[in-house]
């Protein structure tokens, strides 16, 4: 991670990453301790999925078992999905290992793994702005950064009927379409830097 | 959701026609309904308000909320075709923090709206709102509201009496007092 953090900071200037750049890499522990490189998926789709269970606007997805229904259903299509937390310690969504393992489990998360990212230096890079913040990534390149959906509201009544960018994009992938939408202004809480 | 809470109100035909209190843990936000006058005629124009009071530090936000955030949301109900217009936000203040720039409102705002009475309503008739409000305040953390509250609003032949104070509630609520 030491050297990943000098790779990092050239990019943390620029403070966001646009559809069509190529992916930073990272390298994360999950809330298990185990360690992931975004490289280490290299050749698959990605989905970056920024993440505070205690925002209202996350809350909304998790609540319904909305986003543990689409990662098992797009994990269980060769999907990578990450979730990632960059909450620094003291601040809201950060918790121990312990913790965010029984979070996982009352839930039922079906992410492939949680990453933390205390320092914030992966959210920082990718200019993570709101969770939940949704980023697809195909051939190493962002195809899609932004918005989850385009109804801006905590109530779960609202993602029924809403146009869900993220499943849009995996959608095209997978049928080998162009992405419509690629880029679109995130909503929810602010990332707890 | 376990974080809304929900709580109604009585109306109350007066200045303040109907005002709420929502709770989560202990803090408090509350909206309450405003109008320019007490009484409408039938067919006219009358100026309404919401107004959002939050604690100290707690912000809500304009409709263009910036990097985080959302708008407060207000629907309305009612049985005999009122229109209504586009609500109006205030001038907002800017926030700005490591996660980003947001826009919105401390303390307190007044939002506007226009609403048309029907011009089939008699004097005697009494105009009633269901409104449905959703609303976020946001500090470090950000908490989620929703509240109903049921307007009555008295439709009388002319001369519905002014709302003493809705000057200074529109002032008070961001407006500036040229508007």
């Amino acid at each position: 991670m030491k050297h990943l953090a000098w790779c990092l900071s050239g990019l943390m200037i620029a403070g966001s990453v646009a559809a069509g750049q190529l992916a930073p890499d990272f390298e994360l522990t999950d809330v298990n301790g185990q360690s992931h490189k975004l490289s280490d998926f290299t050749g698959k789709t990605i989905v970056l999925e920024w993440t505070n269970y205690d925002c209202p606007f996350v809350r909304k997805f998790y609540d319904v078992g909305k986003m543990q229904k689409w990662q098992e259903k797009y994990t269980g299509k060769d999907v990578v999905w990450l979730s990632i937390n960059s909450s620094a310690p003291g601040k809201q969504g950060h918790f121990t290992p312990e913790v965010w393992q029984q979070k996982i489990d009352q839930q039922g998360v079906k992410a492939t793994a949680v990453l933390l990212d205390p320092n914030g230096e992966v959210g920082r890079a990718y200019g993570a702005k709101t969770t939940p913040h949704m980023y697809v990534i195909s051939e190493g390149k962002i195809v899609y950064q932004g918005a989850i959906d385009d109804k801006r509201s905590t109530n779960s009544d609202d993602i029924e009927g809403a146009n869900n960018y993220v499943k849009a994009a995996l959608k095209a992938l997978m049928n080998g379409e162009a992405i419509e939408v690629a880029e679109t202004q995130a909503y929810g809480c602010s990332v707890k830097y | 959701m376990k974080l809304l809470k929900t709580g109604l109100a009585v109306a109350l035909a007066l200045t303040s026609l109907a005002r709420s209190e929502a709770e989560e843990g202990r803090i408090k936000s509350t909206i309450a309904f405003h109008a320019s006058h007490e009484a409408v005629v039938p067919g006219s124009e009358l100026e309404i308000g919401m107004r959002f009071v939050m604690p100290e530090g707690w912000h809500t936000y304009h409709e263009t909320p910036g990097d985080s955030g959302m708008a407060p949301n207000i629907r309305m109900y009612d049985k005999v075709g009122v229109k209504l217009g586009k609500w109006q936000f205030p001038e907002p203040t800017t926030f700005t923090d490591v996660a980003g720039t947001t826009y919105g409102y401390e303390n307190q705002v007044l939002l506007l709206n226009k609403l048309q009475v029907p011009e089939d309503l008699v004097p005697g008739d009494v105009l009633e709102l269901q409104v449905s409000v959703m609303w976020l305040i946001c500090k470090d953390i950000c908490l989620p509201f929703q509240d109903k509250l049921r307007v009555k609003i008295p439709v009388v032949a002319a001369s519905p009496a002014a709302n003493a104070d809705w000057s200074q509630l529109k002032v008070d609520g961001g407006w500036d007092q040229q508007r």
